[in-house]
């Protein structure tokens, strides 16, 4: 798979994440892959949403179990109260919950995927790839 | 209880951490591999005594949120019996089910962390 974004300027990535060794990781793998690209760190979900307030990104990765507010709250808060662009942005959830497949829980809450944490680079890549282009589609 | 881990592991040295992951994810980069263990050697400690706590305490619920960020720890850590205790004691806490069990869990933590400590400090030396 080609895995290259339909934009031609860096995409902005908003990370919503609370282990710092997983913030750290994560930036360092989207990094490695897009040199251009521009990861944003919120430590909780109530952090993202005041980002948010004041920046648009391409896509969310929203953890799902933070303190404060955790990954649903915040999608929900993202989807039904913040203003149209912002809540249209993709979010991915990357979460250690292994059973997330299962409840669809996070497609109620408004998030369009999930992936695993462990994640395996290959397929956080070919995810962020699919929604940040289907978003770019939309917005033509 | 002795515990010992059946799976071979790639890191010839090591018997109670299996850095695949952590050598996938820092990808041939030295100095972020030394940033993630100096880490480890940071939270695993202080995770672990806070669970500890939790346990003696009974936060079950608590317990279950500190045992789920545990898990992201362990993944770079590579050692199955703590990961997999882990795992259990996450869904034992959360499902407030074999509550009994979460002591002995919690033992096989404990008695593993240090030696996990070790081969790390070992490895962040040879970085």
């Amino acid at each position: 798979m080609y895995l290259e974004f339909d934009l031609d300027r860096p995409i902005r990535v908003l990370l919503v994440e609370d282990h710092k060794m997983n913030q750290m990781v994560a930036r360092k793998t989207l990094e490695r892959k897009w040199n251009d690209i521009q990861v944003t760190i919120a430590d909780n979900g109530k952090i993202a949403t005041e980002i948010l307030e004041k920046e648009l990104f391409d896509i969310i990765l929203m953890d799902i179990q933070m303190p404060i507010m955790d990954g649903y709250e915040t999608t929900e808060y993202i989807r039904t109260l913040m203003p149209p662009a912002v809540a249209a942005i993709p979010i991915l959830a990357m979460t250690a919950h292994a059973h997330i497949s299962k409840d669809q829980k996070f497609r109620q809450f408004g998030m369009d995927d999930f992936v695993l944490k462990p994640f395996e680079p290959k397929q956080l890549f070919q995810k962020i790839v699919k929604y940040v282009n289907r978003n770019n589609k939309t917005d033509e | 209880m002795s515990i010992e881990i059946t799976k071979p592991m790639n890191d010839q040295a090591y018997s109670y951490i299996n850095l695949d992951y952590m050598n996938m994810m820092s990808d041939g980069d030295v100095e972020m591999k030394k940033v993630m263990i100096d880490m480890l050697l940071d939270e695993l400690p202080t995770e672990l005594e806070k669970m500890e706590k939790l346990t003696r305490d009974a936060e079950r619920g608590e317990l279950g949120s500190v045992s789920h960020k545990m898990k992201s720890t362990l993944a770079y850590v590579g050692n199955e019996v703590m990961t997999e205790s882990n795992k259990n004691i996450e869904l034992y806490a959360k499902d407030r089910q074999h509550l009994d069990q979460v002591p002995d869990l919690m033992a096989n933590l404990q008695s593993l962390a240090p030696k996990a400590l070790d081969e790390l400090r070992a490895e962040s030396e040879r970085c």
